[in-house]
């Protein structure tokens, strides 16, 4: 297990540095820089002026030069000075990482909590009208898109009825204690959650079933042991393991629907951030918010590696 | 055979499928005694109702769709039959062991191989884990696992498949049933390791006295295990004789094709062996005549109208056809 677990690291490490060059060629790509956005409000543009604001912002050097600057600044954990605010890219991020994590940890949490467990129902009840219910709601929920459901519920939910706030992550005034926070939540996360736990939901009925029908649950069934454990000791614990690299491959999705999403409700995270970075050329911030992003994905992938190993004994002893 | 007590005794017993496209009728009105220590083999093709004839009787088929239609199933003087489903509980490893085809899928994959074995004593003797772990190491030694305390910590992938089929064995001793079920045990094996497993077998029953009912389609193998044999096709039993009397004088013209389709050390190799024509039918309507009859070459008239009844022939030697 030590072992697999260091080599999964291993392999990380390279990946990041590929991804590394991939965010950098993707912002030189891009055509324009912070000085153009910079200077596209101003009338006169003095080309000498600009010349020496993108020597001051290194922007004169090679692409290459540029890049090995920028990775040898991040290896030692400066991500660099936003363009256009000039405070740290680290700060920047440090301080909307928080609300977004928050956002997706509670979103996923109750998607797994609610989705697998309906799921696990609606295979145990095949063909129910409970069964039929709950594959007519995941159908709907995996057809909706995020920002869709978001407006839905802020027009059902906060126009028409106002029960919940549309925007921000406290009340005005407020410094933000834990009722006022999960009060704020409920929508973003009510929205991120619909089309997760329609998968989770999906995923979670044709594991299960699949199981129900495998040789050791007959097995099981035939030594004499309680129905009960048969289904939680044999079926269930074999049908979460498909079910944990599926939430695993969720949390870069569910990464970006929270960007999608803290639009719509102006929760103060990473994905505003992205959207102004993007719109201002702010290219330190930008390539900051991807390497972060990246780290997330990876660290997840890895999470999801060795959580596999934990709960499949086949991977494990390989 | 000197007549000794019976053990299970199983009467008019028929077994269906109903979905909604179609009803399979899978065992149709089956009788036979099963007495204490003997080993009696069910013979068979695929989907002749061999295996659905046993695992019914513990219900070990999906029921809905199965259903048990009629008949009784006598064991220690209780209908396994019309117990409802939460009663045969307790009846299932403790009284009646299964052995499963494929031990690779039969084991639970994630869960190690002592934690599988212990757990039907634990549940039918309220045992410790402790008391039967042990149980489940003396039963290790006794099916010749090597290194058995070990073993027991490995999950089912790091067993080898014989020793995995050993370990099933094993398993299926483990509460000292009164009976034991034994669905094709050999047929996922090689055939070196395929005598092993009949060899053991043999052992266990001389040791520890056992009833078996050893499901095959493979009648090499049942001949030398099985006291008596009994041949199934499309849920009947068409022919029931002792082991020697059975391979010595087949009276079914269904039982004689297959032994007729055995490969024999004798013979010219060259030779292609003899099959019997035609396939099994699909069994999703009751025959009026002889089920065999389409694929019979000594067909008459009346095997289309008519289904043969068993009957006996001699003292232990029943068959179901007119011819006789």
């Amino acid at each position: 297990m030590l072992r697999y677990t260091i080599r999964r690291i291993l392999i990380a490490i390279p990946m990041l540095l590929v991804i590394t060059i991939i965010i950098f060629s993707l912002a030189k790509l891009l055509p324009g820089d912070a000085v153009s956005a910079i200077m596209s409000g101003e009338g006169d543009i003095n080309a000498e002026s600009m010349r020496q604001m993108r020597e001051n912002l290194g922007l004169n050097d090679t692409a290459f030069v540029q890049y090995i600057k920028w990775l040898f600044r991040l290896l030692t954990g400066d991500l660099g000075t936003s363009h256009i605010t000039f405070t740290k890219v680290s700060e920047m991020i440090g301080v909307r990482l928080g609300p977004t994590i928050l956002l997706m940890g509670t979103s996923l949490v109750v998607s797994i909590l609610i989705g697998v467990t309906l799921g696990i129902i609606s295979a145990m009840k095949q063909y129910s009208i409970l069964d039929n219910i709950l594959t007519v709601f995941a159908f709907l929920g995996r057809s909706v898109p995020v920002f869709f459901v978001g407006m839905f519920l802020i027009y059902y939910l906060a126009l028409i009825n106002p029960v919940f706030p549309t925007n921000g992550m406290v009340s005005i005034g407020a410094n933000g204690g834990f009722k006022d926070v999960l009060w704020h939540m409920f929508l973003p996360a009510l929205s991120l959650s619909v089309l997760r736990i329609a998968e989770f939901l999906r995923y979670s009925r044709a594991s299960m079933l699949e199981v129900l029908n495998s040789d050791y649950v007959w097995t099981a069934r035939s030594k004499g042991i309680k129905e009960r454990n048969v289904i939680v000791k044999h079926a269930l614990r074999n049908a979460l393991i498909p079910i944990v690299t599926l939430i695993g491959l969720n949390i870069p999705v569910l990464f970006s629907g929270a960007m999608i999403i803290e639009q719509v409700f102006q929760w103060p995270g990473l994905g505003s951030a992205f959207n102004n970075a993007i719109t201002q050329r702010d290219y330190p911030l930008l390539m900051g918010l991807c390497f972060i992003s990246s780290i997330i994905v990876l660290l997840s992938n890895l999470v999801t590696d060795l959580a596999y190993a934990f709960v499949d004994p086949r991977i494990r002893y390989q | 055979m000197e007549q000794k007590e019976i053990l299970l005794q199983v009467r008019d017993y028929r077994v269906a499928f109903y979905t909604r496209e179609a009803t399979v009728y899978a065992v149709n009105g089956i009788n036979y005694d099963l007495h204490k220590g003997e080993t009696l083999g069910i013979v068979g093709e695929s989907g002749s109702g061999k295996t659905v004839s046993c695992m019914s009787m513990l219900k070990l088929i999906s029921m809905p769709p199965g259903k048990i239609d009629s008949g009784s199933v006598l064991f220690g003087g209780v209908d396994l039959a019309k117990l409802k489903r939460d009663k045969i509980r307790p009846y299932r490893g403790k009284e009646i062991g299964v052995i499963f085809q494929d031990p690779m899928t039969a084991f639970n994959q994630v869960i190690t191989i002592g934690e599988q074995m212990i757990e039907g004593h634990m549940a039918h003797f309220r045992s410790s884990r402790k008391e039967a772990l042990a149980r489940a190491l003396s039963l290790f030694e006794l099916v010749g696992i090597p290194s058995p305390e070990s073993r027991l910590k490995d999950y089912p992938f790091q067993f080898s498949g014989g020793m995995r089929q050993r370990a099933m064995i094993a398993m299926a001793l483990m509460c000292d049933p009164k009976m034991l079920i034994a669905d094709e045990p050999t047929t996922a094996l090689d055939v070196t390791i395929q005598a092993q497993i009949v060899d053991l077998v043999k052992d266990l029953r001389k040791q520890i006295g056992t009833s078996i009912i050893w499901i095959s389609h493979d009648l090499g193998v049942v001949a030398s295990l099985a006291d008596r044999v009994m041949v199934m096709y499309a849920g009947y039993i068409i022919e029931s004789a002792s082991s020697d009397d059975l391979y010595e004088r087949p009276l079914h013209p269904y039982t004689k094709g297959l032994l007729e389709s055995l490969p024999s050390m004798n013979e010219d190799a060259s030779k292609r062996l003899t099959s019997i024509g035609g396939m099994p039918p699909y069994m999703n309507k009751l025959n009026i005549g002889c089920p065999f009859a389409p694929r019979c070459k000594h067909v008459m008239d009346k095997c289309l109208k008519e289904n043969p009844l068993l009957k006996p022939i001699s003292a232990d030697h029943l068959v179901a056809c007119f011819l006789m």
